[in-house]
């Protein structure tokens, strides 16, 4: 269990530290990291990562709209011609996951190389 | 194979990246780089505005010369305090860049032809006309006599250092939305920005001609036609200047003293021409206390203009111990363009005389440099412009200017000649244009306003006032070519440097009428004067309008605010009760033994001339109007075509038809039943704002940004003048008693934010014919009390 949580922390402290001051590509970093402290096989560093970045910026959207009363979900989801708004911003936050899961792989298979040097 | 795995994630994870950062481009379609817009932290959800949640702010700035304070009320109206005019403009930049920075970035961007640089490619041809039509040019001309009093440019500079205050608080998170969108930051507003705004205006409203197709119609239909059908005055007309003025000065020009100027070689026919916008109009009015219910004066304005979001115009209210002043200005421009302040009121519509001409070139020289003016050979002065275009090489784009403007049309087609296009949106001035909007709201009476509004130079305007002292006045505002009868209506010879516009009529004797005895002056871009004025002038004119307002205020008494709304909002077209008397009788008179013929003619007998929303009738005679306008001149003139020619003014197709009752009658009917065969028996019904413009559109024509379904009656030549995307994008009322009320609307919202709920917010009420009512007088405290959130600038040591 705490592997998978110690996955998970990283992912989303790294993310949440770097947004402040870095443009939106550090969950590319976040990912990679978390992926090189990960004690766990591929598929649950992964879908660890995918799904609590996921999850962070599903969070993020979905209050981020509560507060905005739906206006820029609404405009985004016809402008994409999405069906409905709650499907586009799970596909949004869906995006993040997939960026650091993706990320999450190479940080593990450089972790692998460094322990065989 | 140890780093096999490695590099090939390396290379999806920088992959994937690369794309989600930076977009891709199909064509010439950038799909934009969706990772960046939509992580919450940094992308378009940073721009989504919380809905009840404001935040007050406070900063230093070193430049300012005291405190400022910044109220943002319900509707997101600053009310700025400040302690000096410089101070207010200072303000008034950095809430219009805080509220409408893409905006302001989009629309000198467009003027200046720079589209392509945040674009791509596909705007290349737009930007390359942009740059041949001068504005740019124009722009870079203007700046250059604002500088040379410096006086002057010092409230441009406050404004800019205003909106650049703002705009460096901004990280490429914060940037507005639209930004994002396309990919590109905000840079430092420049006084340039300033003026390529003004250019945009001047294009607009001074663009409007005719003269290529005068040409042709000329060359065509022969002169004694064209002087018989063709004149500029309706003798029936109602002018802004009413037919018993005076005009007891002597003319510096005689408007007879022409030679013969004009164009005569094969009709001009292919070319790629600006031919401008004509819709563009507004009304405006004020009665002075004889006619007002009250017993003060009432001033009213409704500017039609293109109905965007963001909405063109941007409401502010300005505070310093010298004025009060509220109303709306351009973003990009300070001061206020239409408003009031504690003592007076004022506002503007749209003068058409003529400010463009069309010149042939007398080319000596196969490259097009040397011309021939006088007898004499000219070089050509080139002004290279670069165009840099997204993701592509750069553009060297060679302007040719001539004494007569720049080149504009070089048609290929053997034995037409190349054309040059002089515009007043470049020409040298020495005014302080930059001064006038500022010191229009500082004004307490009318010999203010007239100094301030005296620096106009560009597009002319009829300047509205009326004070408290039951002043009310209206002039004829900015440089009006001095013009010989006839000239530049049609395309001239640029071979005589006497064929140039030779000055301006002198300001001293523009038309202006003050305190008439009849109570109330107006204007509604019809003609500025009778035929007795002194000076030749012709343009683009509506005459409708200005007759339907000007009686409908002869006839008023007691007039109150209810009135004013009323006409305001008034749907009544005397040019369809004109056509109708004329055009009905025939069909009444025959029996079509046909049931849509039938139901079609019962539609119109009981359709009393209003352009309300729900009128079925108004879309059938609009298409048979302009059928039988065609079909009445093919015949009338026996030609074949109406391509490419100009058709006379409405008013002479009623006089002719009047005068020659069988060629009408005979065109009534056929163009009645070639009407009816456009309609299916179940379309009769569909109700007239099924025909207007349906909705708002955001100016990068993206629909979920537009606000859509707006159901609305009107016409181009009712008072409530909605016609395709042009409409009444400000309503202003202003009862000028002890203590000023006003209530007015604008078809938006204060914020230029797609994701804020200020973006759109007064459209319904404009659909509706609400106001929003206005209040000058509320102290500052009970202002901090309810506002939204406020600024406060302190003047930093």
């Amino acid at each position: 269990m705490i592997k998978y949580l110690r996955v998970i922390t990283i992912a989303v402290f790294f993310h949440i530290v770097m947004n402040l001051f870095m443009p939106w590509w550090n969950i590319f970093i976040a990912g990679l990291i978390a992926g090189y402290f990960s004690r766990l096989k591929v598929l649950p560093t992964f879908l660890c990562v995918f799904f609590s970045l996921s999850l962070y910026w599903a969070f993020l959207i979905f209050n981020i709209n509560a507060d905005n009363e739906g206006i820029l979900a609404r405009r985004l989801t016809e402008m994409l011609s999405m069906p409905g708004t709650e499907s586009f911003m799970l596909i949004n936050a869906l995006i993040g996951g997939l960026c650091g899961g993706i990320a999450s792989q190479l940080g593990l298979s450089i972790r692998k190389l460094v322990r065989k040097a | 194979m140890t780093y096999f795995k490695p590099f090939i994630w390396f290379i999806l994870t920088l992959s994937l990246g690369y794309v989600l950062d930076q977009g891709f481009t199909i064509g010439d379609q950038r799909i934009p780089g969706f990772g960046k817009l939509l992580n919450p932290a940094t992308g378009l959800w940073k721009n989504a505005e919380d809905a009840s949640k404001f935040k007050s702010h406070t900063f230093n700035y070193q430049g300012t010369d005291g405190n400022i304070r910044i109220y943002y009320d319900d509707r997101l109206v600053p009310h700025i305090f400040a302690e000096s005019t410089r101070d207010a403009l200072f303000a008034q930049g950095y809430v219009e860049a805080q509220n409408r920075l893409w905006q302001m970035d989009f629309i000198a961007r467009e003027a200046a032809g720079r589209l392509s640089e945040v674009v791509g490619g596909k705007t290349l041809r737009y930007d390359i006309r942009r740059r041949k039509q001068g504005l740019l040019y124009g722009a870079e001309l203007a700046l250059e006599s604002w500088k040379k009093d410096p006086a002057s440019m010092e409230f441009l500079n406050s404004y800019c250092s205003g909106a650049n205050a703002y705009i460096k608080t901004l990280k490429s998170k914060s940037n507005p939305l639209e930004f994002k969108l396309l990919g590109y930051s905000p840079t430092p507003w420049t006084a340039l920005q300033s003026a390529l705004v003004l250019k945009t205006m001047t294009s607009t409203l001074a663009s409007y001609n005719e003269d290529i197709w005068a040409t042709n119609t000329l060359l065509q239909l022969g002169e004694e036609n064209f002087n018989k059908y063709y004149q500029v005055h309706d003798p029936d007309q109602s002018p802004v200047v009413p037919d018993n003025q005076i005009y007891d000065f002597k003319p510096v020009l005689n408007r007879d003293s022409l030679a013969e100027r004009s164009y005569s070689g094969p009709k001009l026919e292919g070319l790629t021409i600006f031919k401008g916008i004509k819709g563009v109009g507004s009304n405006n009015w004020a009665l002075n206390a004889q006619k007002v219910a009250g017993e003060f004066p009432i001033l009213c304005n409704d500017p039609h203009l293109d109905l965007t979001l963001p909405s063109i115009w941007y409401e502010v209210h300005i505070v310093t111990p010298e004025f009060n002043a509220y109303g709306v200005s351009i973003p990009g421009m300070p001061g206020i363009m239409i408003g009031f302040n504690d003592q007076i009121a004022w506002g503007n519509t749209n003068v058409g005389h003529d400010m463009v001409d069309y010149y042939t070139i007398d080319w000596i020289d196969e490259e097009k440099r040397k011309y021939r003016v006088d007898g004499q050979t000219k070089e050509v002065e080139i002004r290279t412009e670069q165009i840099n275009i997204r993701g592509k090489k750069d553009i060297q784009l060679d302007l040719k200017i001539t004494d007569f403007g720049i080149v504009y049309a070089e048609p290929e087609k053997e034995g037409l000649p190349d054309i040059a296009r002089d515009w007043i949106g470049y020409k040298d001035h020495d005014l302080k244009e930059t001064t006038v909007f500022v010191n229009i709201m500082r004004s307490q009476d009318y010999h203010d306003f007239k100094k301030a509004s005296n620096e106009f130079f560009t597009p002319a305007q009829n300047f509205l006032f009326a004070s408290k002292a039951d002043t009310v006045a209206i002039r004829v505002n900015g440089n009006l070519p001095l013009k010989p009868e006839q000239d530049g209506r049609f395309v001239k010879k640029g071979d005589s440097s006497s064929n140039r516009w030779q000055s301006y009529i002198p300001r001293k004797h523009n038309p202006e009428v003050f305190n008439p005895s009849h109570g109330f002056v107006s204007s509604a871009n019809q003609v500025s004067t009778s035929e007795d004025y002194p000076y030749y002038y012709h343009g683009s004119f509506e005459e409708y309008r200005g007759k339907r307002l000007n009686e409908a205020l002869a006839s008023m008494e007691k007039a109150d605010v209810r009135d004013m709304q009323d006409l305001q909002l008034d749907v009544y077209s005397i040019r369809a009760d004109y056509f109708l008397s004329l055009l009905l009788d025939p069909v009444v008179e025959t029996e079509f033994k046909d049931e849509k013929l039938e139901k079609i003619t019962a539609l119109l007998m009981n359709w009393d001339c209003h352009y309300d929303g729900t009128s079925s009738a108004s879309k059938f005679f609009e298409k048979w109007i302009s059928k039988y306008r065609r079909a009445f001149w093919k015949n009338y003139f026996k030609i074949t075509d109406t391509q490419g020619l100009i058709l006379p003014e409405d008013w002479v197709l009623i006089k002719v038809s009047n005068e020659n009752p069988d060629l009408s009658h005979e065109v009534v009917l056929s163009t009645y039943e070639a009407t009816a065969e456009d309609f299916n028996t179940d379309e009769l019904e569909t109700p007239w704002m099924e025909y207007r413009p349906k909705s708002i559109d955001h100016l990068l024509d993206i629909p979920s940004f537009s606000y859509n379904n707006i159901n609305v009656g009107g016409c181009g030549d009712v008072l409530n003048a909605i016609s395709s995307s042009i409409g009444p994008s400000w309503r202003m009322i202003v009862e000028l008693d002890e203590k000023t009320r006003a209530m007015a609307v604008y078809p938006g919202g204060q914020s230029g934010n797609p994701a804020s709920k200020f973006y759109d917010d007064s459209v319904q009420k404009w659909i509706n014919g609400e106001y929003n009512t206005i209040d000058i007088y509320k102290k500052e405290d009970e202002l901090a009390e309810e506002a939204l959130y406020s600024i406060k600038i302190n003047a930093g040591k």
